[in-house]
């Protein structure tokens, strides 16, 4: 770490959104670039909750440093290589430009109100989100499922490497272009990969249909890197899970009204004498305030089992109904909705916010 | 307080899986934690805190390449 000048950012006040361009929902992050913007690699990945460790590694990190510093010894040589790891400029390039977050200023106040003049990183999905809503347009995939793991085209990727595939699901786009768990991924469309969080960023570029260009390097294989193509089909990320993000949060009040509703499993499904291909979402949370509360003022109690949602009835996941209604309904749209509550079936109707 | 860099690399791994844990623990207000963080992570000579600016130049001077973390504090 010596070798390199180590910057920790605290805020998103600010923030070049032109230059930084990663997963806002992580609570770490980081960017191996250098003085001119030009971008190595990032690293930092995340797709559960509770376990934050479950994609990184002190190893792998370690690995996608030293892959970085490599890196830096062509430079500028090797410039070409890194055109694609600083995205397109977006159309908001400073948080403060989206209207939900106007009231932050650049700096944080630490002679005052620190903690509330703090922006933090997730705020700015969620701003984003909320834009799409106000101007009552669909909130695209790119947007709904930001930074797909690579579980979304079938590979498992190690945390303790930068980018070993450890595992791949039978069927899948990776499996069907003859990805093999133990490869090491060198590269994809050109770009230098150090780490898991640089294979979202690739995916996280691609469109609703593509290619993915991966070179690969197999263990006792000395021949060069293979190059393998992944087709994505139409659809392809919509296999991201999304429910563990801290921005689906105010997903749930946007097309929830505040509920936080989680799968019944099998067994209280069959307490509940319900088909294991029924829609039966448990209410974990209803909210309490603001439009967090427009499903409790609907008449939803914590508790209730949502077994019909705006005619569907058949079993999907939290991500499936989420992305159901924020790209299918507009604000102020009616759902009609059936819940179970003490055995027996109540009617209810929750106007979206 | 001197640290090597990776120890303060770990720790910040470290909290940020604190931040989300099922019984995460909180010892301090977050004002205070705020505050806190920037003293002890602000006295670490090996760390440009918060001012990116500054390490951007820190940069361009000595050649070297950058690590930027973004870490909420927990």
């Amino acid at each position: 770490m010596e070798q390199f000048v180590c910057v920790r950012i605290v805020q998103a006040n600010a923030m070049d959104l032109a230059q930084f361009q990663f997963d806002y929902d992580l609570t770490f992050a980081v960017f191996l670039m250098n003085a001119d913007g030009t971008v190595y690699g990032r690293y930092g990945s995340r797709s559960d909750q509770k376990d934050a460790q479950r994609d990184i590694s002190l190893a792998s990190f370690a690995k996608a440093m030293e892959g970085a510093l490599d890196l830096h010894k062509g430079y500028p040589a090797n410039k070409a290589l890194f055109a694609a790891k600083n995205g397109p400029v977006p159309t908001v390039t400073r948080p403060e430009q989206y209207p939900t977050l106007a009231k932050y200023k650049p700096t944080l106040d630490y002679d005052g109100q620190v903690v509330q003049s703090c922006m933090h990183c997730h705020q700015i999905r969620d701003a984003e989100r909320q834009a799409f809503r106000t101007a009552k347009k669909i909130m695209p995939d790119q947007v709904l499922y930001p930074w797909p793991m690579p579980d979304a085209v079938g590979m498992k990727l190690d945390p303790n490497e930068k980018a070993t595939v450890a595992a791949v699901t039978p069927g899948s786009a990776a499996d069907k272009a003859g990805i093999k768990a133990g490869d090491a991924i060198q590269s994809i469309n050109g770009q230098p990969i150090l780490s898991i969080a640089d294979v979202q960023w690739v995916l996280h570029n691609t469109g609703d249909t593509g290619v993915l260009n991966v070179m690969i390097a197999r263990p006792n294989d000395r021949r060069a890197p293979t190059a393998n193509a992944i087709q994505l089909n139409a659809g392809w990320r919509k296999a991201s899970d999304i429910s563990w993000r801290t921005t689906t949060w105010d997903l749930r009040r946007m097309g929830l009204g505040g509920m936080f509703p989680g799968d019944l499993g099998d067994e209280e499904r069959a307490k509940a004498k319900l088909d294991t291909k029924q829609m039966a979402f448990l209410l974990k949370h209803v909210g309490e305030y603001g439009e967090h509360a427009r499903a409790k003022q609907a008449g939803f109690v914590k508790g209730d089992i949502i077994i019909a949602w705006d005619g569907m009835t058949q079993r999907m996941t939290e991500t499936q109904l989420l992305a159901y209604v924020v790209q299918k309904k507009k604000p102020g749209d009616k759902i009609a909705a059936t819940v179970l509550r003490g055995g027996k079936k109540v009617e209810l109707v929750l106007t979206l916010p | 307080m001197k640290l090597a860099p990776i120890v303060v690399l770990g720790l910040l791994c470290i909290a940020s899986s604190a931040a989300y844990s099922a019984d995460p623990p909180k010892p301090k207000d977050r004002k205070t934690a705020v505050l806190d963080d920037r003293k002890d992570v602000g006295a670490i000579e090996s760390w440009v805190y918060n001012d990116l600016p500054k390490g951007l130049a820190e940069a361009k001077q000595n050649g070297r390449p950058m690590l930027v973390v973004f870490r909420c504090i927990p």
